[in-house]
């Protein structure tokens, strides 16, 4: 018990790091994610191609395997990013393809009646787009983007095999000591699932505020 | 196409004309050689069994279906093929559809506000104030902000004509609107159409409400197979249909 008193600190700090490797990831996964799905669904051939290319390209590539590229890869070829930098592109880079087929599917699921009437009523596609596709097509993205959200802190954990000491890595760093395998990874696995919960929490939350039936 | 509009000219007062209009969807041929004429204030019934291509004439009027050929003038001048002038047109244009196709976020007086907000036609305050008299006049002001979630079949597709009318639309196109919606519920949309109509609104319908036909009804059209095969008034179109398959469609339908 001294000895996770003691340790306390760095398991806090290892879940903070995660933390703040998750989250600028998921946002980078978001932004990515959202333009490659409106060029892939853009009908603009070339725009179409490169979207395809880049969720065909990253989401068929062990994260693991990324992040090595990124982390000892790219300083063989005379590009140094910093660690923790590296990470969160790499993270990010993977969840903005499964962000991109996210949106992608919610755009394709909006009823094309709905976007019949707004064109039908005069509304140029910049206004069709902004005011009735997206902000219908949302509503359906949300548990998706959650699971995103979701399983990015989790390949989160794969920062420690290139040298981050997020939650598993500084886990494994107390129990190089405490020799409590069950209760130092038990710990680092309710360290996730509350983070986890928040997440599932906040998305149930705004998934009320925005239901349609009000 | 500049000796074709030279050498046609179109008819005096029509709203909308369709001259020769051909459409495909694949190798299925589902409008061949439609020529008809919409004048303002008439109300025009278009019947014919499904498949005959009823549904596509009239998105083809405000080109949710583009053409394969012919020609489709508005006022006089071919509409546009796309772009802002293509939306500038569909916004003088209302359309009723079978689905309703309200939009699920908006409240009832938000999807009537939108395109004419959007469009710069009118100022919030002013499109709010309207949409609400709209509402008053399909007899909906207590549900004026419910979303299309939380109202009737019956009530949202008044909505959606409320949403037609906001525009001050030169000419209304009813697809269908009342396919949709349970038996007692036809009635109090129908009741809104029979209005819009005497009040002098051009309108094309297509319906299977022979009760709106009979009553409001200038001309009826009648199609079959792609093409309009019979075109006359109520009365003698119902009493009298001259072609067989007229004739076979009204004793099916006439007949339960």
């Amino acid at each position: 018990m001294d000895d996770l008193l003691k340790a306390l600190p760095g398991l806090l700090e290892g879940l903070g790091v995660t933390l703040y490797l998750s989250i600028p990831a998921f946002l980078l996964a978001m932004v990515l994610g959202s333009m490659m799905a409106i060029f892939r669904v853009s009908r603009v051939r070339s725009l179409e191609v490169l979207g395809t290319l880049y969720v065909e390209g990253v989401r068929n590539s062990p994260l693991l395997l990324i992040l090595l590229l990124l982390v000892f890869g790219l300083p063989d070829v005379g590009i140094l990013l910093p660690l923790e930098l590296a990470v969160i592109i790499g993270l990010g880079l993977y969840s903005g393809t499964f962000v991109c087929e996210a949106v992608r599917s919610g755009i394709n699921g909006v009823d094309v009646g709905m976007v019949e009437a707004a064109r039908a009523s005069g509304l140029t596609t910049r206004h069709v787009i902004s005011e009735v596709l997206l902000p219908v097509a949302l509503r359906t993205m949300i548990p998706p983007l959650a699971t995103v959200f979701i399983t990015t802190v989790l390949s989160s954990a794969l920062a420690a095999a290139v040298g981050v000491t997020e939650l598993t890595g500084a886990t494994r760093v107390y129990n190089l000591v405490a020799a409590q395998p069950f209760v130092a990874f038990g710990i680092a696995a309710a360290g996730y699932l509350l983070i986890n919960l928040l997440i599932g929490w906040a998305s149930a939350k705004s998934e009320r505020l925005l239901r349609f039936n009000q | 196409m500049m000796t074709n509009m030279s050498e046609r000219s179109p008819s005096q007062g029509a709203v909308i004309e369709l001259k020769d209009v051909e459409k495909s969807f694949g190798a299925t041929k589902v409008l061949t050689g439609v020529n008809l004429s919409i004048a303002k204030g008439e109300t025009v019934v278009i019947l014919g069994p499904s498949g005959s291509g009823k549904s596509t004439l009239l998105r083809t009027t405000n080109r949710l279906e583009p053409i394969d050929s012919g020609e489709i003038w508005y006022h006089g001048k071919p509409i546009p093929r796309e772009g802002r002038e293509l939306a500038a047109y569909r916004a003088e244009v209302g359309m009723v559809f079978q689905q309703f196709n309200l939009y699920p976020h908006k409240t009832a007086v938000q999807n009537i506000t939108l395109a004419p907000v959007k469009r710069g036609k009118q100022k919030p305050e002013e499109a709010r104030a309207r949409a609400l008299r709209l509402l008053a006049d399909v007899n909906l002001s207590e549900h004026a902000n419910k979303r299309p979630g939380a109202l009737s079949g019956g009530q949202q597709q008044r909505v959606a004509i409320a949403r037609a009318m906001a525009m001050d639309p030169e000419v209304i196109l009813f697809d269908e609107p009342t396919s949709a919606l349970d038996p007692e519920m036809i009635q109090e949309v129908v009741h809104v159409m029979k209005r819009l109509s005497a009040d002098g609104m051009t309108m094309a319908v297509v319906t299977h409400e022979i009760g709106f036909a009979r009553e409001s009804a200038d001309r009826i059209v009648f199609m079959d197979e792609g093409r309009i095969i019979e075109e006359s008034d109520p009365e003698s179109f119902f009493t009298n249909p001259r072609t067989e398959r007229a004739q076979e469609f009204l004793g099916k339908i006439l007949n339960h």
